[in-house]
């Protein structure tokens, strides 16, 4: 067997890829209906799908090139070196060559220019296809090319983006096909080069379905705080202030009593939080601004959606159960610490987010109703009064966190499924879905709080008293 | 004088992981003043019993009592008198080593600020660096450091040396036998580098697919398994050594290499007089009992 084609097997032999290459194929389906849709109601514009398909299918195979290339092994394997290479080319030019079939669906072209505006259309592809290469090679992470998504199709409408790119493939082919041939041309030297397997072999990398492997999360984590704290010293690190507060009510408690654990885990979980500049604090308010604005200015369902985002966000938190760092404190201990901390996460997330909807109560006053391509967009305040969902939502992860310690991809799974359900769920599909106010009474509101704080202090209590808390039997 | 009531009981103690097995119906008791050799392949079951120790770990079936309590149960009390070095390196990564040495200092009050500073001295160990950034030598000597700095009564090292030096090694070990100066203290340490082991451990656990094999001082354990070298005085050996209990042997013409079991120097002598050959007895290594035990 051949080098490439042992490569070529990562793409159906890891099971973990499977669901993605479901997801890709049903995309694929979609995008071959709306194309047959298109050639029927002439709109061209939907020729452009695959470009963003390619797009995202390259940053997959460049991530799963990344995958192979970090792994010491494949750096002295012969003849490896230049595999890559070889990979995204041969999986590149065939994705791009299928889709280009499209166009030859497209209509009113006679034959001559169909097979020359099927080559433009296989060029352009290419150039997505090492768009989405390039970006994960670049950024050395597959997840921020999401953040391109919904960039792209925001920015599709008022740009009219997918009409200027069918517009270039089939009214100006060779400019395309030229273009096309350059960025494969530069491609082709840049994913050769000698160095490139000695830049990647052995380096933490986070692979495709690496965001639930929270040990190599927490590692990479800390390269990129080293990193960060290289450049500006001391910036990544917790404040002098911070840690004589914490410690000081650590050795000030009483040996051994109950005080010293908790301080100890707020100072875990918190103290760097603590410790960050008020720049942080500034920026961290100039990212989340404009995102609560877009929120609010879309219509309708979408932006209480801020009240459940602390729910699922919490999944990847630690409430130092499951530790073998061994301090003084028993499995007694563990249990309040975390308690504690689980309550102190609760109440601080509520009041950020309440205050994030209170801020938006006088924003509505002020910002103006905007109007792009004739379409009105109102910003609308959020509702307040679920400010209690966090509360609700918090434990309930938590709890299902600890109960899947071992599998943080079905925790997160199942976290995700009861963030559904709940747009269904008859309780919520007042406030979500109209901008009337809540219709749950303050007694409802204090059952379900009452609920879910039970089970999460069930589950933590017999975890913590019950199961193993380090290694394979946790 | 050193007290006889044990600080670690393990009563009949079964702990499986799904289909594993990992501890077997284990019976242990472990006395102050000693260093215990935990010896044993990957899979032994020599870190699931530690934890189990400190209640990391609850076993399915029997119990373990550490310093009177169910481990369990354990509170700061207990644990307050354990030192743990663990196999996961867990630490905290955004801290400087400084401040996780005040971090954790600041949960007992006998720390010994002296021990630390020599400690970091001797191991040179830089206190300024972020804990995430260290090599995993220096995050095995910082590990060692917060386990040690309280002195406690109990100190339980798993592989804590894999990653250090062959120099931080030896510093290590020397570090060992300043604790066990102090007959109150005990140390259990699990390791497969044998040579090191063999330098200061008393006493032996061996462990073989969640089973004690052996639980013995190192001395009785060396006195069990020696090696021979029979020379016959006039010609060829005999066809058929009569020692006993040989489990080894390879010989040529006049000369024989037996390892036995059981035997005395006195035994073997005698036995090779009646042969009419010379013998020459040495004790075998720790690496080489092992093999002999598990095998």
């Amino acid at each position: 067997m051949s080098i490439l084609c042992a490569n070529l097997k990562h793409l159906y032999q890891r099971r973990s890829f499977w669901p993605l290459g479901l997801f890709f194929g049903i995309i694929a389906f979609g995008i071959i209906g709306v194309i047959t849709e298109a050639v029927t109601e002439n709109k061209q514009g939907a020729f452009c799908a695959p470009a963003l398909w390619v797009c995202f299918a390259g940053s997959f195979i460049a991530a799963l090139s990344i995958d192979v290339l970090t792994k010491p092994f494949s750096y002295c394997l012969p003849g490896h070196k230049d595999m890559p290479r070889k990979f995204l080319f041969f999986v590149g030019l065939l994705l791009s060559f299928l889709w280009s079939l499209s166009f030859l669906f497209y209509p009113e072209l006679n034959f001559a220019k169909t097979v020359l505006v099927c080559l433009s259309a296989f060029s352009t592809f290419t150039i997505f296809y090492w768009l989405g290469v390039w970006f994960v090679f670049r950024f050395r992470s597959w997840f921020f090319i999401f953040t391109l998504f919904p960039l792209l199709l925001l920015g599709d409408k008022p740009l009219n983006i997918s009409i200027f790119i069918v517009y270039s493939i089939v009214e100006s082919p060779l400019r395309m096909i030229l273009l096309g041939g350059l960025v494969n041309f530069s491609a082709w030297f840049y994913w050769g080069r000698p160095n490139l397997a000695r830049e990647y072999c052995g380096r933490l990398w986070m692979g495709a379905f690496d965001a639930w492997n929270k040990k190599k999360t927490a590692k990479l984590h800390q390269v990129r705080l080293a990193e960060r704290d290289k450049k500006k010293p001391g910036s990544m690190q917790i404040s002098a202030g911070a840690e004589s507060f914490f410690v000081a009510r650590i050795s000030g408690a009483k040996t051994g009593g109950l005080q010293q654990y908790i301080w100890g885990c707020l100072y875990k979980s918190f103290g760097l939080m603590f410790s960050q500049r008020k720049q942080n604090w500034i920026r961290f308010f100039i990212v989340i601004l404009p995102m609560l604005c877009f929120l609010c200015y879309m219509p309708g369902v979408g932006k209480n959606i801020i009240f459940l985002m602390p729910g699922i966000m919490v999944a990847m938190m630690s409430l130092n159960v499951h530790s073998s760092l061994l301090i003084s404190g028993g499995r007694r201990e563990r249990f309040w610490s975390a308690l504690t901390l689980a309550v102190t996460t609760s109440i601080l997330i509520t009041l950020l987010v309440t205050f994030l909807a209170a801020l938006t109560i006088p924003l509505e006053l002020i910002l103006p109703e905007l109007t792009i391509k004739g379409v009105t967009f109102v910003f609308h305040a959020l509702n307040i009064k679920l400010f209690f969902v966090p509360l609700l939502m918090i434990p309930v992860t938590l709890a299902i966190c600890l109960i899947f310690h071992k599998k943080p991809i079905l925790a997160m799974f199942c976290v995700l499924f009861i963030f559904q359900t709940l747009f269904i769920v008859n309780i919520f599909r007042n406030p979500m879905i109209t901008i009337e106010p809540v219709q749950i009474g303050p007694v409802y509101i204090m059952i379900m709080l009452l609920f879910s704080w039970t089970l999460f202090v069930a589950v933590l209590h017999h975890i913590c008293m019950r199961r193993s808390l380090v290694g394979q039997g946790r | 004088m050193i007290n006889e009531k044990p600080i670690v009981q393990m009563l009949n103690v079964r702990k499986r992981f799904g289909k594993i097995q990992a501890l077997d119906n284990i019976e242990l008791a472990i006395t102050r003043g000693k260093i215990i050799g935990l010896l044993g392949a990957n899979g032994a079951g020599k870190s699931t019993l530690l934890r189990h120790i400190i209640g990391l770990y609850l076993a399915d079936e029997g119990v373990c009592i550490t310093f009177g309590t169910e481990a369990g149960k354990l509170g700061p009390k207990e644990l307050g008198r354990i030192g743990y070095v663990h196999q996961e390196g867990e630490l905290l990564e955004w801290m400087t080593v400084k401040q996780l040495i005040r971090y954790v200092s600041a949960y007992y009050e006998n720390w010994n600020h002296e021990l630390e500073e020599r400690y970091i001295a001797d191991f040179d160990i830089s206190t300024k660096e972020r804990v995430g950034s260290l090599s995993p030598g220096q995050r095995q000597k910082v590990t060692i450091l917060l386990a040690i700095g309280f002195e406690p009564e109990l100190l339980i090292l798993d592989e804590p040396a894999s990653a250090l030096d062959p120099i931080a090694r030896s510093h290590f070990l020397d570090l060992l036998l300043e604790i066990i100066q102090d007959e109150n203290h005990t140390i259990i340490i699990s390791s497969h580098i044998l040579s090191d082991v063999e330098k200061v451990m008393d006493h032996a656990l061996i462990m073989r697919e969640g089973r004690i094999l052996r639980d013995c001082s190192f001395d009785s354990l060396r006195e069990e398994f020696v090696r021979a070298t029979v020379t016959s005085i006039e010609g060829r050996l005999p066809a058929k050594l009569s020692f006993e209990n040989i489990i080894e042997y390879e010989s040529n013409f006049s000369k024989a290499v037996i390892t036995v079991e059981k035997q005395t120097q006195e035994e073997l002598e005698a036995k090779a007089g009646a042969l009419n050959c010379e013998i020459e007895i040495r004790p075998l290594s720790l690496e080489e009992i092992y093999r002999l035990v598990v095998s």
